[in-house]
């Protein structure tokens, strides 16, 4: 009964754990999309301030349709491609920009 | 006519996943055509010497060194060269649905409205993704501290001027030499089942060669830097190189107007021609490549079948040789980003101007 008890409480600790490791994800994720600022009339800056690493800045060129539909990750790839040494300027996201490599 | 032209074309390219060509190369052959790329299809009888001239880098890059290619490499491209592959390759017979600028237009030799092209989408098959597999396998092993610098594992990457990054750069170059070779064969049999189907010569048909450009490839360019003159590498993935008119790297007959651009659309949807702009400094020269998916491949397969897509693709007209049901699902239009959007936000962000829309007709697809 005892060790039933026991393991349910880590059971539900690690439930509460998980969720909110999930949340903090979730919260960082949300941010880079937000750390967005439209500079031009089809163009945004991703500031290099926005991870920690980012040598330059990331430009993406999209719409305001186009940029609903950007997922997340993507973001996120600009953002790992402005880390790489001697990067130039800023790093670019054409309109048809989607997560993957593929 | 159109089905059976269709048929025809189905029949004399090969297509679908991993499927070997009906050319037997030697591993000596595919040297000669990774290092000498589309002037070799040439030489053997694929189209002609005036094609060349619309190829970018006339269809072969300099400093392609085929002793930096790995044999698995060369064992999974001797068999595969002159073939379409699967995936969201394709080969379509479209038409001029709109010109945007006609003079540019017909400087590119598209004259009217109605007018019938086609559009090959294919690359360096098994080839190139073993060269990138094999060399990401020793930048990962070589330059370990870099990598740990690195938030993704995928940009792993060797310094300019070390060994590594002028090897991978010559069998990168390999690959691209492949590619140009295997899309000028396949243009070539496309040209022979148009004479053998509707009975025409080739000189009646037309069916030129409008432009051939690479949309995943590592490039060494000229840039201005800080007030100075600087060779670059620039790397489109997933991106076109656009030049603006008078650039010496492009066709002498496009040099008045600017690079001739490409921008295929997905199954079913409409592709474009764009031109490049001298705007497109702020990409160094690049565009967009393509509709870019939205929804991932096990996705479509959970919601798509084949056959329910190349009928509803049917019933807008366009027919449709599919090598797979699957590929089918997968490659849905529903899979990928508006392409009218795409196309219009890369006007009106400055980087190519929209010349031409096309529509499909016919699609064989992998």
């Amino acid at each position: 009964m005892a060790l039933e008890k026991w393991l349910w409480k880590k059971i539900s600790l690690f439930g509460i754990l998980s969720k909110g490791r999930n949340k903090i994800k979730e919260v960082n994720k949300i941010r880079l999309k937000e750390k967005l600022k439209k500079i031009g009339p089809c163009l945004w800056e991703l500031p290099k301030e926005a991870k920690l690493g980012m040598k330059v800045p990331a430009w993406l060129f999209l719409s305001e349709t186009l940029l609903k539909e950007v997922e997340e990750g993507a973001v996120e790839q600009v953002a790992n491609v402005a880390f790489l040494p001697g990067i130039y300027k800023h790093s670019v996201a054409l309109p048809d920009m989607h997560f993957g490599y593929s | 006519m159109l089905k059976e032209l269709l048929e025809s074309i189905f029949r004399n390219v090969p297509s679908g996943v991993g499927r070997a060509g009906k050319v037997k190369l030697s591993f000596s052959d595919l040297d000669e055509v990774l290092a000498n790329g589309a002037r070799w299809a040439v030489d053997k009888g694929y189209g002609t010497e005036k094609d060349l001239e619309h190829l970018e880098e006339n269809g072969c890059m300099k400093g392609a060194n085929p002793t930096k290619v790995s044999s698995e490499a060369r064992k999974r491209g001797a068999p595969q060269l002159g073939t379409l592959g699967a995936g969201n390759h394709f080969l379509e017979i479209q038409k001029v649905d709109k010109i945007f600028l006609p003079e540019i237009a017909k400087i590119f030799g598209i004259e009217k409205e109605g007018q019938a092209t086609v559009m090959i989408h294919t690359g360096s098959r098994g080839f190139g993704h073993q060269v990138c597999t094999d060399y990401l396998r020793i930048l990962e092993s070589r330059f370990r501290d870099e990598l740990r610098k690195l938030p993704d594992r995928e940009l792993v990457y060797a310094p300019s001027e070390t060994k590594e990054c002028e090897d991978y750069f010559s069998a990168m170059a390999c690959a691209a030499n492949y590619a140009w070779t295997n899309r000028h064969m396949i243009m070539h049999w496309i040209r022979e089942s148009m004479v053998k189907t509707l009975g025409m010569k080739l000189e009646d048909i037309g069916l030129e060669v409008v432009y051939d450009v690479a949309h995943n490839i590592g490039k060494i360019e000229e840039y201005e830097i800080d007030g100075k003159k600087r060779k670059v590498y620039i790397h489109r993935k997933g991106a076109t190189r656009a030049f603006p008119a008078g650039s010496p790297d492009i066709p002498k007959d496009h040099q008045k107007v600017g690079q001739c651009v490409l921008i295929p659309g997905s199954m079913g949807t409409a592709s474009y021609i764009l031109v490049g702009t001298e705007t497109a400094k702020e990409t160094f020269y690049s565009t967009a490549h393509g509709s870019g998916r939205v929804s991932s491949r096990a996705k479509m397969l959970k919601g798509f079948r084949g056959e329910e897509v190349a009928r509803r693709l049917t019933q807008r007209g366009i027919l449709s040789r599919p090598a797979s049901w699957k590929v089918m699902a997968e490659e849905a239009p529903e899979a990928y980003k508006d392409i009218d959007e795409v196309a219009r936000v890369t006007e009106e962000a400055g980087i190519s101007k929209r010349v031409v829309r096309l529509v499909p007709m016919g699609v064989v697809k992998g």
